[in-house]
């Protein structure tokens, strides 16, 4: 996920003047990369893991610690307010939680309020899965009277000026017409009647997660005092993302109240940025990273981190910041270990382990058919797994059967899964047809078959296939090659009478292995060589590679 | 006189000499009896070595019957066979009655009432509910020698019509074409034609090979057993001339790459797995700790299935709990999960695969035992759009690395060891992030002009992913951008070409990489 930021802005955050060469060095070393600069402008590659890093503050924070600038988790007082959100019970079955939270004496300009767009956007895309499970609002403090109250109205009596229009709009129309409900309007579609967030005076802040009014729902050049709220289907993931939004906003010297949630049968006060504490062992931390850290190696590592860290004997006690919505686990502490320490200064070690390799008793068997095949003289192609059923069926002049098909595909020319070989090798001829002559080639690879009683009902098997286009061709020839392919395969094969519409009726056989039926075999009919543009006689085979053929050895 | 000529191109000089004037090489080819593709590959050898050259080269055009033209040529025009069915029954029919006769198939009795009807042969009344087609007076001797039915008659004979060696006049001849055009019965090409010439360097060769007779042109064992080699000599062989190409069986470069890449994993002490192109939701996701709501699961990063429908088969259920218990709270893993509503009817789904990490954590719940070394290389699918960088259907080559004691450290020591043994010499390790792994590496490889590239993910697969197989050691997991590898190592750089379609260039290409 990229993030734009200005340059300036980033080392006038951190607080110190780095190169360029060692502001990349050091973002290289916290997880993030500078894909491009222009104009002063950085793209910032951030890992989806941290989308507290999502934003200018959120990343200069970061470096702050990693440069020793600030280390530990920062502070952020929370003042009481008098402020008040009510959230209606009706919000349950739709968009059940909200979280709320002010920040006073913010100086913003246009940079910043077009940032924090970025941060409402990049967060909402990703941690809040596309608005679904949170969408996030800033509003302009002083236009607002308390208490807000968050509740559901039914979609024609909701009624309002969205963002970026000069009308008055109802819910319905907001979700045809305007940008954003026609992006995001399926989220609440389904419901009877739609979230609304308005203030005392009933004037609409949000149509969450759609659109924010465009008298109350809009930052301006120089607001000081602004009010964030979170919408959301999931409490977690809601609580934080207006920690990530808040403490951001904090970076920027604003200084946090708090706002009353007041639930139908509870009450909370939020934004909530106590650290969550957790114990992480010393061994299990040097069991993992390969080194003999002593317990301060490893609390100055995470105070780089922006944690609080301290030791008891062999047990680290961490304070995670409430932004860091990534810690499920110690592992992710030992990371930032890791992190922390500087993975340029981790020495790789020389593996001890003795293990056998071994290849797929297959893979010698696949490798042993292609020698074989290339030395009776034929050319290996390889195709796409991926196709469409003109090529496997139509232009084989075959009945339509059953394939797998994608469900979402990008392109009518990939949307099955192959279950030949044959329909590619003779449209990679079709392409080729002023190559001198002969042509022959061949593919040993994976079809997909449907098999309702398979745990993925389907079965991925192997297959040859092979054609010869030459201006006269020879079946007997033909047949040469494929009983000289099975006996060095240690196979025995036989051919059995057939009809199949790709072939010339009286010159097309079945191929035996076994007591199993597993191929064909015979000259391509003509209608099937117009289909493809092929101008020569073609002839081919095509069979199944059992898995039990494997060889003995290796077992 | 250095050349030495093969006995056919002595032939072919033989005859252009006697003859004495500019001949085409199907003049040649029916008068030596030899093939024309023989002839043309001699030709060209003459030509180079300047033994003969172009007198003229021409394009000539000519009709070639099209399938619909030869079948009329074969069967006769539908309009002339109906005037002929007509007249044998007296002049007159009804359309039904001339149904039921199956002469004309379907699609032809429309073809041949609307030609013959055009032509003035039959007139069409109505009879109550019946048409009753009538034949015109001169409708039989029209169709006695009629014009387009011996053009295609011609072609079908000679193979092909060429505009010159006609007698029609040219009114006819025009309406002709005009017929071949509309009914697609026949196609104008063009052919280039040449006619060469013996030139003064041919004639010294010619008269110096005669001279050459009584040398010994070809060994034979006969020659050899009557040791007549050793009184006469060997006429010398030009071996400085070109010599023809030769298109082998070869192997395809990309797969012989990916075996080479195989082999050396194998030497490196790692056991192959694959698995199935179709894929649960389960193995392809759930099993790696990917939340059910995550962004890459949605449509657009990665292929759902319409057919078949599904649900497919969770063989072990007890995995399967414990996977969705370690999603919903973490389980015995000692995390706190992703804190939602589990779902097996997603886990239960068919997707195309998407990352050859399903085959690790299928391997893993299979071999539960350290140490383990495993790798794939196989195919997976995403929803792209095919472009120079972008593909729907690429190769991963992933493996996994289980044992006791396993660090950080260790899994920095075999990337660095794979990079080594695929020839990248220059590597620096940054941390990065999937979902599955932590703490998580990116390698970066050094390409000369091309700076520092990701090439090498990897990192320790998380408890959340482990545990719930029933696999209790640290597994190391790491990945290879193979296809990149390949397209450096083949020259190639478009991400299409590696699946390419051009035999010319798989003839050509070297297969030292």
């Amino acid at each position: 996920m990229n993030v734009d930021v200005r340059i300036s802005d980033l080392l006038q955050l951190i607080g110190r003047n780095l190169s360029l060469e060692e502001l990349e060095e050091n973002l290289f070393l916290i997880k993030c990369e500078i894909d491009r600069i222009a104009d002063g402008v950085a793209t910032i590659e951030v890992n989806p893991d941290r989308v507290d890093m999502l934003s200018t503050e959120g990343i200069a924070r970061a470096l702050r610690g990693f440069l020793e600038i600030e280390t530990g988790a920062p502070k952020y007082p929370v003042k009481q307010s008098k402020w008040q959100a009510i959230v209606d019970r009706s919000v349950a079955k739709v968009r059940p939680y909200l979280a709320c939270g002010i920040v006073k004496g913010l100086a913003l300009d246009d940079n910043l309020i077009a940032e924090f767009m970025q941060l409402q956007e990049r967060l909402t895309g990703t941690f809040g899965r596309n608005r679904k499970r949170t969408s996030v609002g800033l509003y302009v403090l002083d236009l607002i009277t308390p208490p807000v109250y968050y509740h559901t109205a039914p979609p024609d009596a909701i009624k309002f000026v969205p963002l970026e229009f000069h009308e008055e709009l109802t819910a319905k129309q907001i979700l045809r017409d305007h940008p954003k409900g026609q992006e995001f309007g399926d989220i609440i579609k389904p419901f009877p009647r739609y979230p609304l967030l308005v203030d005392a005076k009933d004037k609409v802040l949000s149509l969450p997660p759609i659109i924010n009014s465009n008298d109350l729902g809009r930052l301006l050049v120089n607001t000081k005092d602004v009010f964030v709220e979170v919408t959301g289907t999931h409490k977690q993931t809601t609580l934080q993302s207006l920690n990530i939004v808040i403490t951001a906003l904090a970076e920027r010297g604003g200084s946090l109240e708090a706002v009353d949630i007041v639930y139908p049968d509870h009450q909370e006060q939020l934004p909530n940025l106590s650290l969550t504490k957790r114990e992480v062992s010393l061994d299990l931390v040097n069991a993992t990273i390969g080194y003999d850290f002593g317990a301060p190696a490893v609390t100055r590592a995470l105070k780089r981190m922006r944690m609080d860290a301290k030791a008891t004997q062999k047990v680290i006690q961490v304070g995670i910041p409430s932004f860091r919505v990534d810690i499920l686990h110690d592992v992710d502490i030992i990371e930032d270990v890791a992190i922390g320490y500087g993975y340029n200064q981790i020495e790789p070690e020389l593996p001890k382990t003795m293990t056998v390799g071994q290849e797929l008793p297959m893979t010698m068997m696949l490798r042993t058919i292609r020698d074989l095949m290339v030395g009776l003289g034929y050319q290996e192609v390889a195709n796409y797994v991926l196709t469409n059923t003109r090529t496997l069926f139509e232009k084989m002049n075959q009945k339509i059967k059953t394939v797998v098909e994608i469900a979402n595909p990008k392109s009518m020319e990939y949307h099955v899964a192959r279950n030949s070989l044959l329909p590619g090798l003779l449209e990679f001829l079709s392409l080729n047809t002023a190559q001198e002559l002969p042509h022959r080639i061949f593919e040993v690879g994976p079809v997909v078959t449907i098999n309702p009683n398979a745990e993925t009902c389907t079965d991925t098997v192997l297959h040859l296939a092979a054609v010869t286009v030459n201006s006269r061709v020879d079946i007997t020839a033909l047949k040469a090659e494929l009983f000289t392919l099975l006996s060095n395969l240690g196979l025995k094969g036989k051919v059995t009478k057939a009809s199949d519409p790709s072939f010339i009726n009286g010159r097309v056989a079945n191929i035996q292995i076994g007591a199993q039926q597993l191929g064909v075999l015979g000259e391509v009919h003509p209608l099937v060589l117009a289909n493809f543009g092929i101008e020569a006689p073609s002839l081919a085979f095509e069979f199944e590679i059992l898995a039990d053929w494997v060889p003995k050895m290796g077992s | 006189m250095k050349y030495r000529l093969s006995e056919k191109a002595q032939r072919v000089l033989d005859y252009l000499q006697s003859t004495g004037r500019p001949l085409s090489l199907e003049e040649i080819s029916t008068a030596l009896s030899l093939k024309e593709d023989t002839i043309q590959s001699l030709v060209e050898s003459l030509r180079n070595q300047k033994l003969i050259e172009d007198h003229e080269s021409s394009t000539i055009q000519s009709y070639q019957l099209t399938l619909e033209g030869q079948r009329f040529a074969e069967k006769g025009l539908p309009e002339i066979r109906l005037v002929e069915i007509l007249a044998q029954l007296g002049g007159e029919a009804s359309v039904s009655s001339l149904e039921d006769n199956k002469i004309l198939d379907t699609t032809e009795h429309q073809l041949a009432i609307g030609w013959a009807r055009r032509n003035g042969w039959i007139s069409v009344t109505k009879r109550g509910e019946e048409s009753w087609l009538r034949l015109s007076s001169t409708a039989v001797n029209a169709i006695s020698q009629h014009p387009l039915q011996l053009a295609l008659n011609t072609a079908r004979r000679t193979g092909e019509l060429s505009l010159d060696t006609l007698d029609f006049d040219p009114k006819t001849w025009k309406s002709i074409q005009q017929y071949f055009e509309k009914r697609q019965l026949a196609q104008l090409i063009s052919r280039r034609k040449v006619t060469i010439t013996i030139t003064p360097k041919g004639i010294k060769a010619l008269e110096a090979s005669r001279q050459q007779k009584d040398m010994i042109q070809d060994l034979t064992p006969r020659i050899l057993k009557s040791m007549q080699w050793k009184n006469r000599e060997f006429l010398p062989y030009n071996l400085q001339a070109p010599a023809p190409p030769l298109y082998p069986g070869k192997k395809h470069p990309y797969v012989e790459f990916i075996d080479r890449v195989r082999r050396i994993l194998v030497g490196l002490g790692f056991q192959e797995a694959t698995g199935p192109l179709v894929e649960l939701e389960f193995w392809n996701n759930d099993a790696l700790f990917m939340p059910q709501d995550h962004v890459a699961r949605e449509v657009h990063d990665s292929y759902q299935i319409k057919i078949p429908k599904g649900p497919g088969t969770l063989l072990n259920r007890t995995i399967a709990e414990q996977v969705a218990k370690t999603h919903e709270n973490g389980w015995k893993t000692g995390s706190t999960g992703w804190q939602y509503k589990y779902s097996f009817d997603v886990a239960r789904q068919l997707v195309m695969r998407s990352q050859t990490t399903a085959v690790s954590v299928r391997f893993l719940t299979e071999h539960p035992q350290a140490p383990l070394r495993m790798f794939s290389i196989d195919r997976n699918f995403r929803p792209e759009k095919f472009d120079a960088t972008h593909s729907a259907e690429f190769l991963q080559c992933e493996g996994i690395i289980g044992g006791e004691g396993l660090t950080l450290r260790d899994l920095m020591g075999y990337l660095r060891a794979i990079a080594e043994s695929v020839g990248i010499k220059k590597l620096k390790f940054k941390p990065g992030f999937f979902p599955f792994t932590e703490p998580s590496i990116e390698g970066f490889i050094h390409i000369p002009g091309l700076g520092w590239k990701e090439a090498l993910p990897g990192g320790i697969f998380r408890p959340e992913v482990t545990l719930p197989l029933g696999v209790d050691f640290p597994v190391l997991a790491w990945g290879i951008g193979i296809d990149r590898l390949a397209m450096a190592a083949l020259g190639i750089n478009d991400i299409r070409e590696l699946v390419t379609r051009d035999l010319g260039w798989l003839r050509s290409v070297s297969l030292r990489f």
